[in-house]
């Protein structure tokens, strides 16, 4: 699905989560992880084959990657980013194999005040660092998110808040209608709006095979991969920055490793596109460092795994591991098997698919909508859900028309209950010592956090002050 | 698309700021009727009069900067197209009354074979059997295979 253009990866697992409200925790996150993995991956082959990105993460990709198909070697770009998309895969899952543990021990050292900073810095990331380049955006979404997931029955003290007089309110916003309808009714919305889906899908060059691969060539470039999977990782890690930063900075990276250049970056350079497949890659490992130590999702597809988890009654944390070890190495290994799919599909299908992307949209987007349809009245057997669904979708189409990003608005209803219930009792813990601030704001972690929130306004500012669009 | 974002930024950005701004007085009463410190503490308001605060200043500087800067002349759909947006939305809403009555099959179909008229698609011919499949595919994946309820 993430290979068709203007159908994420996010989107994809959205709509598939309905699908395994029946299956097991660890069938339902194995195939989760899959979704993920390739996913990523698959947004690059519309990007590589005709211009469109398939995701955010996929815009750099685009930039290099489609001057290779014009210039009649999309194989080479099909093939070099199946396998430098399968190296930064595998670098992350071993990257969260590897330091999930020790995140998970020092997470249990975090008090109701860190996790609601740690949710402040996953706010102000994604806010700060959209595709949107503007903070304010951002950070408005940010608000919509928190303000969404306010409605219902407080969990706290058990009253009804923002429900307007709406029973069917009383049990709050349901994260995977709204997932849904922002990530699939918006796309649909939107994919008519632009005429895509009323038109013929656009025709890019035809010349994916036939043209010998030079492997030697290819694993020149393993040595800087392995950089680009390290950023990929880091970026991945910081909760609310997501894949599309990791391969921006790759990218920029990629320029300074790279001295003598296939072609001129912009121009058709593999080396671009490797950069930006690595490191998008290689987040998938990372951000789920954050969401399964401490239950801070990295990016919008790992907000949606957190839905997973939710729907199957299994709360990611500190204790995650200690009480779920099983499943967390059912998850990996689900991530490793989902790269070697990766690399085959990638090496053998992805360079014939592109009959795939020519998939009229009068057929493609009537079944999509049906499908967010489906799975948002199947995750609670409402009808209210598919009303949710619809609301969600025109709220996400009319975001994106005005540039707005949608990755913290979803951060921000998910993350939101675990921000208010964490702030209160921080505040109800510091209100009974002799000194508030420095119960609240005192500690070491706490302290690093609240640095980290400032260097990401910062940041966020710097961007927003580089672009001149509202 | 600029060019429409211009008139919906404005619009999005006025309604960020609205929302907030109704969120922080709402919060404010909330906090006031709470009987003591304590209870302000554990007050189901007082985060929301937090962030309320954050949407205010984050949304007033967007609502600001919306006013003021001209809306740009970009890529802006064609009117067919924004009409097509507006008939799937209502197609939408309807969508939910006809499952209300009726079932799921009926009520996709019905809605897949306008929808599919709605995106250009004139040979009933075409529309029929593929609503009538895409409608039944779905169905034997959700309901057979997945055994996940439908209406």
């Amino acid at each position: 699905m993430g290979a068709v253009p203007g159908l994420s990866v996010t989107m994809a697992t959205a709509l598939l989560v309905s699908l395994t409200y029946t299956w097991s925790a660890a069938d339902a996150l194995a195939m989760a992880m899959g979704v993920y993995v390739v996913g990523v991956y698959s947004g690059a082959v519309s990007a590589i084959l005709v211009n469109i990105p398939g995701a955010p993460s996929n815009v750099v990709t685009a930039a290099d990657g489609y001057k290779l198909t014009q210039r009649g070697e999309a194989r080479k770009a099909l093939i070099y980013t199946a396998f430098y998309s399968f190296t930064g895969s595998a670098f992350g899952l071993a990257a969260l194999a590897l330091l999930a543990r020790p995140a998970s021990a020092l997470a249990l050292r975090f008090q109701p005040a860190d996790y609601f900073l740690l949710a402040v810095l996953g706010l102000v990331t994604a806010g700060g660092l959209s595709q949107s380049g503007s903070l304010a955006k951002g950070l408005t979404c940010s608000f919509a998110g928190l303000f969404f997931s306010l409605i219902g029955i407080d969990p706290v003290m058990g009253t009804p808040r923002l429900t307007f007089g709406i029973k069917a309110l009383n049990a709050g916003i349901q994260t995977v209608p709204a997932l849904i309808g922002l990530f699939g009714l918006a796309e649909v919305f939107m994919l008519i709006y632009k005429g895509a889906a009323s038109s013929e899908p656009p025709a890019g060059r035809q010349e994916a095979e036939g043209e010998r691969i030079d492997i030697g060539d290819m694993l020149r470039h393993f040595p800087n991969s392995l950089v680009y999977s390290l950023t990929g990782v880091l970026v991945g890690a910081l909760p609310g920055a997501g894949s599309p930063v990791a391969s921006f900075i790759a990218y920029g990276q990629a320029a300074r490793l790279n001295r003598k250049p296939s072609r001129p970056f912009g121009e058709g350079a593999v080396e671009g596109v490797i950069a930006s497949e690595t490191a998008n890659n290689a987040c998938i490992g990372g951000a789920m460092i954050p969401m399964l130590t401490l239950g801070i999702p990295g990016d919008a597809v790992t907000a949606v795994m957190a839905a997973v988890f939710t729907v199957h009654g299994i709360q990611p944390g500190p204790l995650f591991l200690a009480s779920n070890a099983e499943l967390f190495g059912k998850i990996i290994e689900a991530g490793f098997i989902s790269c070697v799919f990766l690399l085959l599909l990638g090496l053998f299908l992805a360079p014939r698919m592109t009959g795939v992307l020519r998939i009229s949209g009068r057929y493609l987007v009537p079944a999509v909508a049906l499908i967010c349809a489906a799975g948002a009245y199947a995750s609670s057997g409402r009808l209210f859900d598919v009303g949710v669904m619809v609301f969600f979708g025109l709220l996400g189409f009319f975001l994106r028309l005005g540039g707005f990003p949608l990755s913290p608005l979803i951060l921000g209803l998910v993350l939101g209950g675990m921000a208010d219930s964490n702030f209160r009792r921080a505040v109800s813990l510091a209100s009974t010592a002799d000194n508030f601030l420095a119960a609240m704001f005192g500690r070491p972690i706490t302290l690093v956090l609240l640095a980290l929130i400032v260097i990401s306004l910062v940041v966020g500012g710097k961007r927003n002050a580089g672009r001149t669009e509202v | 698309m600029n060019g429409a974002g211009g008139t919906v930024n404005k619009a999005v950005s006025a309604a960020a700021l609205a929302a907030a701004a109704a969120l922080f007085a709402r919060s404010v009463f909330g906090l006031l009727s709470a009987e003591d410190a304590v209870h302000m503490a554990m007050s189901p308001w007082l985060f929301p009069a937090v962030i309320s605060v954050a949407g205010v200043s984050a949304s007033a500087v967007l609502t600001v900067r919306a006013f003021r800067t001209p809306g740009r002349d970009g890529e802006k759909a064609a009117q067919d197209d924004r009409i097509r947006v507006f008939l799937t939305a209502a197609l939408c809403v309807l969508y939910i009354v006809w499952l209300k009555t009726t079932s799921f099959i009926p009520a996709s179909i019905v809605f897949l074979g306008m929808l599919m008229l709605v995106l250009g698609e004139k040979r009933m011919k075409v529309v029929i059997p593929a609503a009538v499949i895409v409608t039944l595919a779905l169905y034997a994946l959700f309901a057979l295979l997945l055994k996940v309820r439908l209406p």
